[in-house]
């Protein structure tokens, strides 16, 4: 929902969110950050939620037994690994537990989401080896063409 | 390369700012197309690269392995990627030295979009 409609209707916009246990997506222009309006409630009970689980993830990540069953269950949730070259499979799961360790610790996973997003794109390239080798060639001499920017027609 | 007659300017980078230089030709020629058919948002893309090319955010991240970086006369630089729209992106290489952003792919078809019809081989090794 535009922040704008939100300012112009905030109380029958609140009372639905209320009544619904829902949360809304407040979006502002230009790529400015978005903010999600939920009530207290439904916030902390995700919160304590999270708490457990981020706890319960802590003791599974140091279970050296566990890590061939969390790398099955890595590839299980992102299955656009598929297309990364092999080695580079092994170091996506390497990274991801190095970083879920990392965030279980702190309890906030943005750095995971980074992460994750990083190899989403770089494996939608690989998705295309024909896109993938170009990007992967030295370039000797670049063009050096100055790039000017887009001019509204 | 020297501009050609007709050819849009680009200003001056401010001190802070990078200065954008295409860097291959398939980037020049695929740049102003781009721009043809995503105005605002290459202008949105022009401006962060500018300003901020190693600033992560939702539609600008670094690619990761063997894409990670990219040799460009001779040095190691990290390649990262901004997306225009789901079906475009900009690949570029920064060059914090010398304050140069390389533009290296400009592609209107991103191959996610591709990968979500399901069209692509399904590995590789």
């Amino acid at each position: 929902m535009p922040l704008a409609t939100f300012i112009r209707d905030y109380a029958n916009v609140l009372d639905q969110v209320e009544a619904a246990d829902a949360e809304v997506v407040l979006e502002r222009r230009s790529g400015r950050a978005s903010f999600v309006v939920a009530p207290l409630r439904r916030v902390q009970s995700d919160r304590h939620a999270m708490e457990a689980v981020t706890r319960v993830l802590r003791h599974a990540l140091e279970d050296k037994a566990l890590e061939k069953s969390l790398a099955a269950g890595i590839l299980e949730t992102f299955p656009w690994v598929t297309f990364l070259p092999a080695t580079e499979r092994t170091q996506f799961e390497s990274a991801v537990l190095e970083t879920l360790r990392g965030c279980a610790a702190l309890g906030r996973f943005t750095a995971f989401e980074d992460l994750v997003d990083s190899w989403r794109v770089t494996a939608e390239i690989w998705s295309d080896p024909a896109s993938a080798r170009r990007l992967l060639a030295p370039i000797v001499v670049p063009h050096g063409g100055a790039v000017a920017g887009p001019v509204a027609s | 390369m020297a501009p050609k007659r007709g050819d849009a300017v680009a200003p001056p980078a401010a001190e802070e700012e990078y200065e954008i230089r295409f860097g291959t030709s398939e980037a020049a020629a695929q740049w102003p197309e781009l721009c043809k058919r995503f105005t605002g948002n290459c202008r949105e893309a022009w401006d962060s690269l500018r300003t901020s090319p190693l600033t992560r955010s939702p539609k600008q991240k670094s690619l990761q392995g063997r894409l990670a970086t990219r040799p460009i006369g001779g040095m190691d630089l990290p390649q990262w990627q901004f997306d225009i729209s789901s079906g475009a992106r900009l690949v570029y290489c920064v060059d914090e030295g010398t304050r140069t952003v390389w533009l290296v792919d400009a592609s209107a078809a991103h191959p996610g979009a591709t990968v979500a019809k399901g069209k692509r081989s399904s590995t590789n090794r």
